[in-house]
């Protein structure tokens, strides 16, 4: 197994353990909405914590974890018209350079949150919310989230720009639409 | 200028394939980065993706996909088809029209086109061939009729007009009702139509009794009980949609529960998916705050808004026209990337007109329904093809009397508004 693999195999993983959890987050969140509904109408009791639960912690989390998950099933959507007429190795040059421009910014991105998490973090700062909890714990999501599609885009101009110089298929070209495989 | 460069900086990555939220996301940055300096840039990318996903009525969006999930998982869409089919299965070109009522049915208990074509594909085409329905006429009306689902409440792309607009979501869904039924009769229209000219494109069905005609709407009875949980209670204003898409996506997964067919695995699934095709609209509309940033500093909107309101056209061409380019832009993108894209730009414009914001909210989903089956990215069509196994260009050929019928009925919508605005005035304040 060469680096690549290697490292592939590490990111799938992560990427993977984030989108779990982004799930949990998901069906928590639904569970949440209902039962805040319930307790209001039927019981005039509204959860005082779920507003700020679900807008700092849960739908933040459902998206920022599932970003590079959703990257590597190709599932961020894209115009595809003209890959429809190139060739294979065109298509590999436009990847390549996509994610290569894509990259850079993301890790600005990352760069720029992680500053900000680490100074809530040495400040100790708490949300100005209704709930008592450090700043750090949700603005973390951010620089998690963005720190994993920096990694993964960058996983994928490694890839792309091998397969371009070796003539082997490092990472395959993501599906054309209407071309994917079809699910039972 | 610095936003013409931008923009073309943004197509050119576009059209070399980059995906709709990362092209927004690096011209923007670039765009900022110009107008404003590191400060500029630093500012808005460190506190933008965390306000804007965070922000409350977002969870209608996952709420509704999941909803979606649950449905099909449940079933409940499976049978709609059959009864409608024992109710106007007589009629000529009856399993077309019953195809179409199936597709109301599952659009009003779920927001998603692509997932209505994909769950009608699989049940109503084989019934339609088996009968010896012309392919065309099968494969056509699957792809229109799957797309009600995106104009009936609960529908994601109205959700995100309204989140995008700011405009009054609950309104927005409540306002979808009355043309999606609309589109519906249209639809079963054109069916008739072209049964009319040509009676051998639908060969006569069975006809069943009274009994069974009745014993087959036990099926609407869930699917009316979810659909009254989430427009019933919008409409009624028991429930915020915010709410509401929360007891939709517990209503649907109930309605899985007793089916039976929950378990790790499906769920799990459902979660899976669900997770990533929030994550793609979220993404999009992140990416899309942060080049809006750039396009309010560079006041480029209120720029295209005076240049268009000092051409002295009269406000029904700037409306044609503005249409005209939905149509356009839906034969070659995504139409939540097109919704996301364009409409902050246009909206103001729309208003400075004295358009209705409601109004072309359903106006721009009605128009991308017809995107979703216009080649060459017909979503709709991929998805019927690619369920039905028959050629793109067979469904692309039926789908076109649809699509002409659909124009029309735009036209309609343009010159009597009060078709979309009368129901949600009628609504609790």
């Amino acid at each position: 197994m060469n680096t690549y693999q290697f490292s592939m195999r590490w990111m799938r993983i992560a990427d993977r353990l984030a989108a779990y959890l982004a799930c949990v987050m998901l069906f928590a969140l639904m569970m949440l909405v209902v039962t805040d509904v319930s307790l209001r109408y039927i019981f005039n009791a509204p959860l005082s914590w779920s507003y700020d639960t679900i807008s700092l912690f849960l739908l933040p989390g459902v998206f920022f974890l599932s970003m590079s998950y959703t990257l590597s099933t190709h599932g961020h959507v894209s115009v595809d018209i003209l890959h429809n007429y190139v060739s294979q190795r065109t298509r590999y040059v436009f990847e390549a350079l996509t994610s290569a421009i894509a990259t850079p910014v993301f890790g600005f991105i990352t760069w720029i949150a992680a500053q900000s998490t680490w100074k809530d973090w040495v400040m100790g700062t708490y949300l100005t919310s209704g709930l008592e909890v450090s700043t750090w714990t949700t603005t973390v999501l951010l620089p998690f989230g963005f720190g994993l599609l920096t990694v993964r885009s960058l996983l994928n101009v490694w890839g792309y720009l091998a397969t371009l110089i070796t003539d082997k298929q490092w990472l395959a070209l993501p599906p054309m639409s209407g071309t994917e495989a079809v699910e039972s | 200028m610095m936003a013409a460069v931008i923009v073309a900086i943004m197509f050119s990555m576009l059209a070399i394939g980059m995906p709709v939220a990362f092209a927004l996301a690096v011209s923007g940055c670039m765009g900022l980065y110009w107008v404003g300096g590191m400060d500029a840039l630093t500012g808005v990318v460190s506190t933008t993706p965390l306000s804007t996903a965070g922000t409350y009525e977002m969870i209608s969006v996952p709420m509704f996909i999941l909803m979606a999930e649950f449905v099909i998982l449940s079933g409940v869409a499976d049978n709609l088809f059959k009864a409608a089919a024992t109710w106007v299965g007589r009629v000529p070109g009856g399993l077309a029209m019953a195809t179409a009522l199936a597709g109301a049915g599952f659009g009003a208990i779920s927001g998603s086109s692509t997932a209505s074509a994909a769950t009608l594909s699989s049940t109503t085409v084989p019934a339609m061939l088996k009968q010896g329905y012309e392919p065309q006429l099968a494969g056509g009306v699957v792809a229109i009729s799957g797309t009600l689902a995106m104009l009936i409440p609960p529908s994601i792309a109205l959700v995100l007009y309204g989140i995008i607009a700011d405009v009054n979501i609950s309104q927005l869904l409540v306002g979808g009702v009355v043309p999606g039924l609309m589109v519906t009769v249209t639809i079963m229209l054109t069916v008739a139509f072209l049964v009319w000219q040509k009676p051998e494109r639908a060969p006569l069905g069975i006809s069943y009794t009274m009994m069974e005609k009745f014993r087959s709407l036990k099926v609407v009875g869930p699917m009316l009980i979810l659909f009254m949980a989430v427009t019933g209670v919008i409409y009624t204003g028991v429930a915020t949609p915010t709410e509401a898409s929360g007891i939709g996506a517990f209503g649907a997964f109930a309605l899985a529960v007793r089916a039976g067919k929950i378990n790790w695995a499906t769920l799990f699934k459902a979660l899976m998916r669900a997770i990533q095709a929030s994550c793609m609209i979220i993404m999009i509309i992140v990416c899309a705050k942060i080049f809006g940033y750039f396009f309010s500093l560079t006041q480029t909107t209120q720029m295209i808004v005076s240049w268009v309101s000092h051409q002295g056209l009269s406000k029904w061409v700037v409306i044609g026209l503005i249409l005209c380019g939905y149509i356009m832009l839906g034969c070659l993108m995504d139409q939540i990337a097109i919704l996301i894209l364009t409409v902050p730009v246009v909206l103001p414009l729309i208003l400075a007109l004295g358009f209705d914001p409601v109004w072309f909210g359903v106006i721009i989903i009605v128009t991308a329904e017809v995107g979703l089956v216009t080649p060459p990215v017909g979503l709709n069509i991929f998805v019927v093809s690619r369920y039905t196994g028959r050629p793109l260009k067979e469904v692309f050929a039926g789908v076109w009397p649809h699509v002409i019928a659909h124009l029309g009925l735009l036209v309609l919508f343009v010159a009597f508004p009060g078709l979309i605005t009368w129901l949600p005035s009628t609504m609790n304040p």
